[in-house]
């Protein structure tokens, strides 16, 4: 049977969810920044 | 080498410049000790990473990668998330906390949220054992990376590093610890690009550089490593687990969320955080896989791989700077590790039980004499390290993790935490951590760290809701941190001026409309109702 290549060996061996994992947290960042600039913008508004 | 001397040499003279410009700005023992808290989010974004990655970052880190290629990236994961978290979800609760009972340093915190000087002295005790060990470590660091870098001796090295960080640190206070790390981190985050991209494309692309790791073993490109030792899903989640940890716990890291301009700087400083860290941990891990490559022979010490790369591959300019870059992230995190051993001795122990009423002028005198004290101290361990100093690190860094961690997250989200919630969850956790890594004791299988962690959050949750729970003054300030917006005027002018009773008592008398009546909105606006002594805004 033939070896896998080091590309090949990448892609089906699961090790690009690491890369994935990293946008992931971008993602996860986004939203609790937007969600935290939106009660801070409610905040002002309501102490003004 | 010359020209990768002399770029080091300015690179010294500028950190020196930085010291001096500051020296003439420290105004006001806050301004020594955290900056005045005014510290905006990408300055404190970079000063945390800078001074949270280390050494590490150039040493072990790709020696790592060069032995087990991409199942380091275990390591590497945790970076970005536990980093920019520790601002948006610890570091924003964390400054308005900070600010309402007029805290500056974390054992101040503690006292002051759990109205515990025990906790206090707990705390900055194990601030003082864990953060001189790494002080000195840091000090090692700096004397082999500068010897293997300019072939000089160990001691020379240290010498040079140490007294540049020394000068710095004392004559600037927390401004030159902050700004050196921004241009520390701007650096190290520049030129980890620079060698990993053209490091990448010496092996011919990524697909060309996984079919050679292939090549020496199939074992460097899966997510298990050789020899399965990522293989189970605890030993993969343990080192994410303990990195991200580390971020809501390391006291040098913390620090950062307390010198912030304001709350609002947490969010945008996670963002930054984020950002630049993602496009950096992977990087800087992998540049070891690469050395495995590209390297014609294998390094004595595989924590040579990465210097030994860069000289290799790098013009001798930029090998230079990328040799500045490598002891920058040595240096800010040393210089952390100074300013905060300083905080703790003089504020948490000599401010607080000896010179109580010192003025500004003389605190800043004793901290800049402590400075030069606790640097020397440190030198002369590190002249003759003990033989297991970088395994004692990272035996701190769990033990900081979890300490300070764990108390540090509850303390600003769970109302009911009190002094002997924290006080058993310290305790414990560090006798459990201490006899499973010492004592191997393997309890189901878990790593000492994450057994630790368990007993952490069990003893916390179970110490307080065994304790009388938190109610007036403690209550209000718990909520006031837990809000957005402003901060009351009056707290705001009074964290700069009075002493904690006053604060203690403003925040008392602070009262929302809905209080007592409804359950309580942690957006809605605060009203400042004017206390018996006349205070108002």
């Amino acid at each position: 049977m033939r070896s896998l290549s080091g590309s090949e060996l990448f892609w089906t061996s699961g090790t690009w969810l690491f890369f994935v994992g990293q946008i992931l947290v971008l993602v996860i960042v986004w939203i609790i920044y937007a969600f935290q600039a939106r009660k801070e913008a409610e905040a002002q508004q309501a102490q003004r | 080498m010359a020209s990768a001397y002399v770029v080091f040499l300015l690179y010294l003279a500028l950190l020196l410049g930085i010291g001096w410009y500051f020296m003439n700005r420290v105004k006001t023992y806050e301004d020594f000790m955290i900056g005045g808290r005014t510290v905006g989010p990408l300055v404190s974004s970079f000063s945390l990473v800078s001074s949270y990655m280390s050494g590490y970052t150039y040493t072990a880190a790709p020696g790592l990668g060069y032995k087990s290629g991409y199942s380091t990236l275990w390591w590497a994961t945790g970076d970005a998330p536990g980093n920019s978290l520790s601002f948006g979800v610890l570091g924003r609760r964390l400054r308005r906390y900070s600010e309402a009972v007029r805290a500056i340093t974390l054992p101040e915190y503690y006292e002051k949220r759990f109205n515990s000087p025990a906790l206090r002295v707990l705390s900055a005790l194990i601030v003082l054992v864990t953060v001189a060990m790494y002080l000195v470590a840091q000090f090692v660091a700096t004397g082999k990376l500068l010897s293997v870098m300019f072939n000089t001796t160990y001691v020379i090295g240290m010498v040079v590093g140490s007294i540049v960080v020394l000068i710095y640190t004392m004559m600037g206070g927390y401004l030159a610890v902050v700004y050196t790390d921004f241009i520390q981190f701007s650096l190290m985050w520049l030129f980890t690009q620079v060698l990993f991209w053209t490091g990448l494309g010496l092996a011919g692309g990524f697909a060309a550089f996984n079919d050679k790791l292939a090549m020496i073993s199939p074992e460097l490109i899966i997510p298990a490593g050789p020899g399965g030792a990522y293989g189970t899903f605890m030993a993969g989640l343990t080192p994410i687990v303990l990195i991200i940890m580390g971020s809501f716990g390391l006291p040098h890291v913390t620090i950062r969320h307390l010198s912030l301009r304001d709350s609002r700087g947490a969010r945008q400083a996670m963002m930054i955080t984020a950002v630049f860290v993602v496009a950096f941990a992977f990087f800087y891990y992998l540049t070891g896989a690469l050395a495995r490559v590209l390297l014609p022979a294998a390094p004595a010490d595989v924590e040579e791989a990465g210097i030994r790369l860069w000289f290799m591959i790098l013009h001798p300019v930029l090998a230079g700077l990328m040799s500045s870059a490598a002891v920058a992230s040595i240096m800010s995190t040393a210089d952390s590790f100074l300013i905060m051993l300083v905080s703790t001795v003089s504020h948490d122990f000599l401010d607080r039980f000896a010179m109580t009423k010192a003025t500004d002028a003389q605190r800043i005198r004793v901290g800049r004499f402590l400075v030069a004290i606790l640097a020397v101290l440190a030198f002369v361990v590190a002249l003759r390290p003990p033989a297991l100093v970088f395994t004692i690190v990272i035996f701190a860094f769990g033990a900081m993790a979890l300490a300070f961690g764990v108390p540090n997250l509850f303390s600003v989200y769970w109302k009911r935490t009190t002094e002997t919630g924290v006080l058993a969850c310290m305790i414990l956790s560090l006798i459990v951590y201490v006899g499973a890594t010492v004592g191997k004791w393997g309890i189901l299988g878990l790593h000492p760290f994450m057994l630790g962690l368990v007993v952490a959050v069990v003893a916390i949750v179970v110490g307080s809701l065994l304790s009388r729970p938190p109610e007036g003054e403690a209550e209000a300030a718990f909520d006031l941190a837990a809000g957005y917006g402003d901060l009351p005027p009056v707290v705001r002018a009074n964290a700069s001026a009075a002493v904690c009773s006053e604060i203690g008592a403003a925040i008392g008398s602070l009262h929302r409309p809905d209080r007592g009546r409804a359950a309580p909105d942690p957006t809605a606006g605060w009203v400042w109702a004017p206390s018996a002594s006349g205070a108002g805004d």
